[in-house]
């Protein structure tokens, strides 16, 4: 049987932790389309659509949020699992802050949006 | 596929953006933020080769640091281009010459000021490009971002992503190889012939790069290509690809 997600893909998130506690990895220049921790958030995703909502991703935009609010309401009318419906909602709010997230691995970025980020993770 | 809409579809609401587009963009975009203090123009619009399916990328600096790309985006997304913004506050941009040695020299090659009251984007651009150290460093930086694909069981047997993020990663990697030897080219395909002319024992592992555009594009909403094979169970590719990657910035770091 296949798992929603991985157990191993949070050791990537794990190992990212401990970089950044041993100061291996700069702030926000290791943010962007290619960081350790959007990779997490990118591929926990597209396992958790394929595997637990039986709907493969194959891009994180305005178009997939509008697909992902329909799942979720479909959910919650149906009653299901409240942490499917809060997993699906941070899904929208990744696609909302995308385009900002990948910017930043061109440089510095905005306070604004590194925060939104490093809540999101 | 849920996301894939049809190419019809698409087609027929997109258009070529032009460097007279970019400057109606511009104009809304000061109008709507006073505190926007330069823009600049980059990306294939730029360079002239934008077609129906490019992004105009601009990069906006600014004096509020609250300001954010959305608003930004929101500001112009009446146009209907598909606008892509970084943005910097003003006291910022001036770093990234220390931060981002290749961005800077990606300005420096193909940016257009639209906006620069300041003279800003005229002196940063103006500073020579010392690519020794920084180069290097970014390099190293991106061996680094192949780490997470050591394991093909964190993906569950889908490596769309994965892939998408390795062609960004290689890409990256071979442009980064051109700069440390003084090529600057930020055209992805003329960087990957260019790097091959230079590097011929590595053509296969350029080409192992090249061959993972399509999952870039498909992942980043671009013209569709035909996949060169499936992303599901793609662990030995995806290995492959990594190999190919880590070779390249060896060569690199060497240069």
């Amino acid at each position: 049987m296949t798992l929603p997600v991985a157990p191993e893909l949070f050791d990537v998130l794990s190992q990212y932790a401990r970089d950044i506690q041993q100061g291996k990895v700069r702030s926000t220049p290791a943010l962007g389309a290619t960081s350790p921790a959007l990779t997490f958030c990118e591929n926990f995703y597209a396992q958790f659509f394929q595997n637990r909502l039986g709907q493969p991703i194959e891009h994180i935009n305005l178009e997939s949020k509008k697909t992902a609010v329909r799942l979720r309401l479909e959910i919650k009318e149906k009653n299901g699992p409240v942490v499917v419906i809060h997993l699906i909602t941070w899904y929208e709010n990744l696609c909302d802050i995308y385009p900002s997230v990948l910017a930043l691995g061109y440089g510095i970025g905005t306070k604004a949006v590194s925060s939104i980020f490093t809540t999101i993770i | 596929m849920f996301m894939q809409r049809s190419l019809n579809d698409v087609n027929s609401k997109r258009k070529a953006p032009t460097i007279q587009d970019a400057q109606e963009v511009t104009r809304l975009l000061v109008k709507a933020f006073p505190s926007v203090d330069a823009v600049l123009l980059c990306g294939s619009v730029a360079r002239g080769d934008a077609d129906e399916w490019s992004d105009m990328d601009l990069v906006v600096a600014g004096s509020d640091p609250n300001v954010t790309p959305e608003q930004l985006r929101q500001a112009v997304s009446e146009r209907g281009e598909h606008v892509s913004v970084i943005y910097y506050p003003t006291p910022l941009f001036r770093k990234l010459y220390d931060e981002r040695a290749l961005f800077i020299a990606h300005l420096k090659r193909e940016g257009i000021a639209l906006y620069d009251p300041l003279d800003m984007l005229k002196t940063v651009l103006r500073q020579p490009f010392v690519p020794a150290v920084n180069v290097a460093a970014e390099i190293k930086a991106h061996r680094t971002k192949l780490t997470p694909y050591a394991d093909p069981r964190r993906f569950n047997n889908n490596f769309l992503f994965c892939l998408s993020h390795l062609y960004s990663i290689g890409k990256g990697v071979v442009m980064l190889g051109l700069a440390k030897r003084g090529v600057m080219e930020f055209n992805r395909e003329a960087a990957f012939r260019r790097f091959t002319s230079l590097n011929p024992d590595l053509t296969k592992e350029v080409e192992k790069v090249a061959q993972l555009r399509p999952f870039y594009r498909l992942v980043t909403d671009r013209q569709p290509e035909p996949l060169p094979f499936s992303y599901q169970s793609a662990d030995r590719q995806m290995l492959e690809a990594v190999a190919a990657i880590e070779a390249l910035a060896e060569r690199a770091e060497n240069l």
